[in-house]
């Protein structure tokens, strides 16, 4: 299992990650669906963290047969009560709030845990 | 489509059952709930399960966190504690949100194989975490969910068929195989019928994915988002936290150094460490329950270490003190039960043992040895045989190095013993030709000298081998002199050139030790130097102001053997010319016994092509100050 960890504060940060995790996935997945599904997720999850954590970090880990994304915020946890984060058009942050919904549609795990002390999203996506 | 059933098992009458379960199906979710109440068989226990379910039915279309709070304040929760978990599964977006507290067990039944599903320390309405976590997971086509009370035993079993069982044949054997004949038991089990399908199911996706155990596990569970305080959160307890808020706190003397027990660095090892404490001491549950629950929130909640102690009559847990922690800590465990030290920096919480326990005991120490380690009864055992092994090893080694010494003193008695062999032959010849008194005087003193000589060697060579009782200051350079001029003859005698420089402080360890490992790295550098065989032979000595270098021209190490170098038993010398002892023991030495660190490489100077040999150590600036390490941990 191979890692990498991208610490995520700004925008910036958002961009070398995303010109990364490409590159990342391409040395071990051919499908191009995939590769563009493992960098969607990743992108949702990092701009969640810049909206509600402030701060945190991404770590892309790949297997041979699977690419495993792990979020991690410092922020103060899920405002909204945890259901209704879930469901699509609702947001507490002003955007179209899809992002939640289609992280877990991409991936084939997904799991979420919430305190007020922050918030770490794992998605695993095979290929 | 989310087909689902449950069965509970009354240890008496159902009217005395502290266990409930209860299920709200809705157009797209569904909202579950298992629950313990503390105790059974009494009508008040059954009457809260009761009413816990009857609450859940009036109010189960809010949400989970809502829930559970409102669950919290239900009369009579906080007299007999609960354990809960509630889980919401959304049919339409195929997820489960749960939130759970207490010893409940609780499993995700996927096609890539049975998971934990997460759940906080801690009873609700007792001891609560500080912050309660809310969970969510991905649900595929044919995934389940299997709750059960803690009146039902491991059932790994019953879950091997699962997708090709219906939930019913699931909850029936579970009950029927695997519920506790002493105890309420519950057991509730769901299973996705329709939903998401994976796209590629793996029947051994720990192995085929090449994702561990343990990673699958540090995925599942991520601690890394332990919560903060949310009492708010638990209200049941605000008043009495408001009225420990007013209270002045109580001051407790630090527990005594000497009764220092082992460090709870993580929420594993305080799970481990405090259930293995709990069976050694006969702590009943609810004192390890508070002990764990408030360690676990120390460490996850305040991100520090706790300390554990114990003495002959309690056991106490130490850590720095926090104001909000503390208030909290006196609701948990009662108020004489915790203290603040003097200095007003550690919150000390302490249990008393029902029995006493002889810290003096050489079993007490192997338990405690163990606990510390963090490792089962079983490897100890194995540990003890590697540690009496490394004696072996270490008698050895040390048996190799005074075949090297006499060799040492061998040369070294040579040339003073031709001395003594030529003045005592001129003798005759002198006396002959007529001896004066200067004569008599200069071959007195003369002897005298070179006997003195023998003699120091003598008792060089008994410091060597003396064995250390305990850790000495000493003056590493005087040490590496004192040992060098052991073997300075028979360098000189191998046409080797020996070159000390530099200069350096003072360390605390086994002097003899020390000057065993200088002794092993000068002897295979002249032995790498004589099969070499060139003729400018050097070995440079180098003291700088934290490390030691010993340097060779010898041409180096193999590097396809420099990684192996310090393995036991490892040796490139021809058969019988090299124990493999030497370098393993330094190393131990070094880096065990000292602190320190020792490594090799292969270098070039002017002088050529050859090994350096780099030992690192904490350097005392002055006799009394200890340079402090980078990684120095700071107790109480």
């Amino acid at each position: 299992m191979q890692s990498k960890r991208f610490h995520i504060q700004a925008n910036t940060d958002v961009h070398v990650l995303l010109n990364n995790v490409t590159y990342l996935t391409r040395q071990k997945v051919v499908d191009e669906v995939a590769i563009t599904e493992i960098a969607t997720v990743t992108s949702e999850l990092a701009y969640n963290i810049i909206k509600y954590g402030c701060s945190g970090t991404i770590t892309l880990s790949y297997s041979d047969t699977q690419c495993i994304i792990e979020a991690i915020d410092n922020g103060t946890g899920m405002q909204m009560s945890i259901e209704k984060a879930f469901v699509e058009g609702n947001s507490s942050s002003g955007s179209l709030g899809l992002g939640m919904s289609s992280i877990v549609r991409m991936s084939d795990e997904f799991n979420l845990t919430t305190s007020d002390s922050g918030t770490c999203v794992t998605c695993i996506k095979e290929y | 489509m989310v087909s689902h059933t449950f069965k509970l098992k009354p240890f008496t009458s159902q009217k005395g059952c502290g266990d409930f379960v209860c299920v709200f199906e809705r157009d797209n979710d569904l909202l579950f709930a298992l629950g313990d109440i503390g105790g059974h068989g009494s009508i008040e226990v059954g009457n809260l399960a009761e009413k816990m379910r009857a609450w859940l039915n009036e109010n189960y279309q809010l949400a989970i966190k809502e829930l559970f709070n409102g669950l919290s304040k239900i009369e009579g929760v906080e007299k007999f504690g609960a354990t809960v978990f509630l889980g919401r599964v959304d049919t339409a977006q195929s997820l489960l949100h749960y939130m759970s507290i207490g010893d409940v067990k609780a499993f995700k039944i996927a096609s890539t194989g049975i998971k934990n599903l997460s759940t906080q320390q801690g009873v609700l309405g007792f001891t609560a975490p500080n912050s309660m976590k809310e969970f969510v997971t991905n649900l595929n086509q044919n995934d389940g969910i299997v709750v059960t009370s803690d009146g039902v035993t491991s059932f790994n079993d019953a879950l091997s068929d699962f997708s090709m069982s219906s939930v019913e044949t699931v909850c029936g054997q579970i009950i029927s195989q695997y519920a506790k004949k002493d105890d309420d038991a519950s057991c509730l089990v769901l299973k996705m019928e329709g939903g998401k399908s994976k796209r590629k199911a793996l029947d051994s996706p720990m192995v085929e994915s090449g994702v561990t155990q343990e990673e699958y596990n540090r995925i599942e569970a991520p601690d890394s988002t332990a919560a903060k305080i949310t009492a708010k959160q638990l209200s049941p307890q605000n008043s009495s936290l408001e009225v420990a808020h007013q209270r002045s706190p109580d001051f407790i003397a630090l527990p005594d150094e000497n009764t220092f027990f082992c460090v709870l660095d993580s929420q594993l090892a305080a799970r481990k460490k405090i259930r293995e404490l709990k069976d050694y001491l006969q702590l009943s549950d609810k004192q390890r329950i508070s002990m764990k629950s408030i360690a676990l929130e120390a460490i996850s909640s305040l991100g520090v270490d706790v300390n554990v102690y114990v003495s002959e009559s309690r056991m106490s847990i130490t850590f720095p003190y926090n104001k909000a922690f503390y208030q909290q800590v006196n609701l948990v465990i009662g108020r004489e039960h915790v203290g603040i030290s003097p200095c007003g920096k550690w919150l000390v919480v302490w249990v008393l043992l029902a029995n006493n326990v002889n810290i003096t005991s050489t079993v007490f120490d192997e338990f405690k040895e163990r606990v510390q380690l963090g490792i089962s009864e079983e490897n100890y055992a194995q540990y003890q045989q590697d540690q009496k092994r490394d004696v072996v090893l270490a008698q050895q080694a040390k048996l190799a190095s005074m075949g090297e010494m006499i060799g040492a003193i061998a040369h070294q008695w040579r040339q003073p013993l031709n001395e003594l062999a030529l003045r005592i032959q001129t003798l005759k010849y002198k006396v002959k030709k007529g001896i004066t008194d200067d004569d008599i005087n200069s071959f007195i003193k003369d002897n005298l000298v070179t006997i003195d000589f023998m003699s120091k060697t003598v008792d060089d060579f008994r410091n060597f081998f003396r064995i250390d009782k305990s850790k000495e200051v000493f003056d590493v350079a005087k040490t590496v002199e004192s040992v060098v001029v052991l073997q300075q003859a028979q360098l000189q005698s191998n046409g080797i050139d020996l070159v000390i420089s530099g200069a350096t402080g003072d360390v605390e360890g086994f002097k003899s030790e020390f000057q065993q490992v200088i002794l092993n790295l000068v002897s295979n550098a002249r032995d790498a130097l004589n099969a070499k065989g060139n003729s400018n032979k050097v070995i440079e000595i180098a003291f700088d102001l934290n490390k030691i270098t010993v340097t060779d021209n010898a041409g180096g190490i193999p590097p396809d053997v420099i990684e192996r170098i310090f393995e036991p038993y490892f040796t490139t010398k021809a058969h019988g010319e090299g124990t493999g002892m030497g370098l393993y023991m330094s190393k131990m030495i070094i880096n065990d016994h000292m602190e320190g660190e020792i490594t090799a490489k292969n270098v070039t100077t002017v002088k050529g092509k050859g090994a350096e040999f780099t030992i690192k150590l904490p350097f005392y600036d002055s006799p009394r100050n200890k340079l402090p390490k980078a990684t120095a941990e700071l107790r109480v």
